[in-house]
């Protein structure tokens, strides 16, 4: 995948393959905490200890502030999966929503052609939505499957059992958020 | 999104109701004390907790834009979360306490209050 921002601060996305398209997609599971207590909580943490605020002080904040957080993140989402619906083949420069209709002949016939790459534009400003909502994804990636850790155990053991792809898929939102971080948001 | 966050304080006061009803002249009126939440007097802390997630840059980043530290200030107090664990961001009144506590979990840091000691 290339990134790169244009002079209005736009951000094009080409030659996105198959499997960063569909990391793209699955944010929105990804960055879900669900009923993933230490997700949930990393994500909206409990600003005060239970000793030094009341119960109702605590209701506030949850009422108010969590509930505000959740719907600023949701907004994000909405917008990222917004532009993501744009995404074009870059061979055809046709949108994915006709694949389901390709018979036999034609999946045969794909299978011997290049690989399918994808583009789309991020605009300027969405690009605080694309990091806040990648960003989430790690987050809740680290609290369900300890993504960040490096350590070589840890490593071995996610590809003993077959679930590496996390593993690159945390790395590839790692790479990107690094990227937003010093391309667009300084 | 609400620029500013204040928790909602029940009105303790009784003093509306005592001007519905003006006592006589000679009449002793005994003001009813108000009761006073003294955590809002003391002073609290904005602490920001160390992840293995959020990269050093967007920490340092996120630290200079909410509270307005030159890049020096907010680099060693991010070194700080880093390498301590935690590290005080900022302490005064609760109120603007909580602002920037919601500031900064609006931009993913693992951000909590603590009363100043």
């Amino acid at each position: 995948m290339h990134c790169q921002r244009q002079s209005d601060g736009s951000v094009l996305l080409r030659h996105i393959n198959a499997f960063e398209y569909n990391t793209f997609w699955e944010l929105q599971s990804l960055a879900d905490p669900a009923d993933h207590l230490d997700a949930k909580n990393r994500l909206y943490p409990p600003p005060y200890l239970k000793s030094e605020a009341s119960e109702e002080t605590r209701n506030d904040w949850d009422e108010f502030v969590r509930t505000e957080l959740e719907l600023q993140l949701g907004a994000s989402m909405t917008n990222v999966l917004a532009d993501l619906d744009k995404a074009i083949h870059e061979t055809t420069g046709e949108t994915t929503e006709d694949e389901d209709g390709e018979d036999d002949d034609e999946a045969e016939e794909e299978s011997k052609a290049p690989p399918t790459r994808w583009t789309f534009t991020i605009p300027a400003e969405h690009v605080e939505d694309w990091f806040r909502t990648m960003n989430a994804a790690r987050l809740v990636m680290s609290q369900r499957y300890e993504s960040h850790r490096t350590d070589f155990n840890y490593v071995v053991a996610a590809v003993n059992s077959g679930s590496t792809s996390r593993l690159v898929q945390y790395e590839l939102l790692t790479s990107l958020c690094d990227w937003w971080l010093q391309a667009l948001m300084r | 999104m609400r620029s500013h966050f204040t928790l909602l304080q029940p009105v303790r006061s009784s003093l509306f109701r005592m001007a519905a009803a003006p006592p006589s002249e000679t009449e002793t009126v005994v003001l009813p004390r108000e009761e006073v939440d003294e955590s809002l007097d003391v002073p609290w802390s904005v602490i920001v907790q160390n992840d293995p997630v959020n990269l050093m840059g967007y920490v340092t980043m996120i630290i200079k834009r909410v509270f307005g530290y030159p890049e020096e200030t907010a680099r060693r107090m991010m070194l700080d979360v880093h390498h301590k664990g935690k590290c005080v961001v900022w302490t005064g009144a609760r109120e603007r306490a909580e602002y920037y506590v919601q500031q900064l979990q609006s931009a993913q840091l693992l951000a909590t209050l603590k009363k100043a000691s």
